[in-house]
């Protein structure tokens, strides 16, 4: 038989509701919804390349933001059609940050124990 | 230490990897603070085209996570890629808007495009907030 947690948002009823997005938390053991789990994060100051060992072994989940202008945090992917200079590349035991500007700037990090490989 | 986890199906209560679950209460998961959507207009032939909304967190800066729809066509693309019309082996794809980027400030989110067509181009933006940065 299928474990299952759900919690409903305010105003739909845990009991009867079936769609997904209508709960804080709903797992029932088959569907994945993304439940992204946090291994790590932090806000380092980048100046070309720095790594970041993750220790887990294998590709997990990563998003990286940098502060492109003070006080503004950019969504980064891999290396950037956007002209920033910056981006990010994550293999089984680093989380690569690249900065290419010549100037420090900061990037903020989330690893994620899922593993997407 | 009192936990509250649901493995996935084939799955041990007992594993160590956290793979393994769907949800595990010792394991933060990412909170979506706020979703929605933003319908803009391309000016023609314009680069940097910069739109913003305010986000209402005061308190914090929050992640933010984006996707965008061109009007009456049904593929999605992400910041830092173009909306692909055509594609050639050899002459490769052909993308005249482009999604450059998302980010957040203080008070706003913001979005930032391209549009190399010689016409105005309508685009739904959906965005998801989440935790802070």
């Amino acid at each position: 038989m299928k474990q299952i947690l759900k919690i409903a948002l305010p105003g739909y009823n845990a009991e009867t509701d079936t769609d997904p997005n209508h709960f804080s938390l709903y797992v029932d053991q088959q569907s994945d919804y993304i439940l992204i789990k946090e291994a790590s994060k932090d806000t380092v100051s980048v100046n070309g390349t720095q790594n970041i060992a993750h220790g887990l072994g294998y590709v997990p989940y990563c998003l990286v933001f940098a502060e492109t202008t003070s006080g503004v945090w950019r969504k980064l992917f891999s290396v950037a059609l956007d002209t920033t200079g910056c981006w990010f590349e994550v293999d089984n035991t680093n989380l690569v940050l690249k900065n290419t500007t010549g100037s420090a700037i900061n990037f903020s990090y989330h690893v994620f124990y899922d593993n997407i490989t | 230490m009192q936990v509250v986890k649901v493995a996935k199906i084939g799955n041990s209560t007992d594993s160590l990897d956290p793979n393994d679950y769907i949800f595990h209460s010792s394991y933060n998961t990412f909170k979506i603070v706020l979703e929605g959507t933003k319908s803009v207009t391309l000016l023609a032939s314009t680069t940097n085209q910069t739109f913003t909304q305010a986000h209402g967190f005061d308190t914090f800066i929050p992640l933010i996570s984006a996707f965008a729809k061109r009007d009456a066509i049904n593929q999605v693309f992400l910041p830092n890629g173009v909306d692909i019309e055509t594609y050639t082996a050899g002459a490769g794809f052909d993308g005249d808007i482009k999604f450059n980027y998302t980010a957040t400030d203080s008070n706003n989110m913001i979005f930032n495009f391209d549009n190399n067509k010689g016409t105005t181009i309508g685009v739904t933006i959906k965005y998801y907030l989440l935790e802070r940065v």
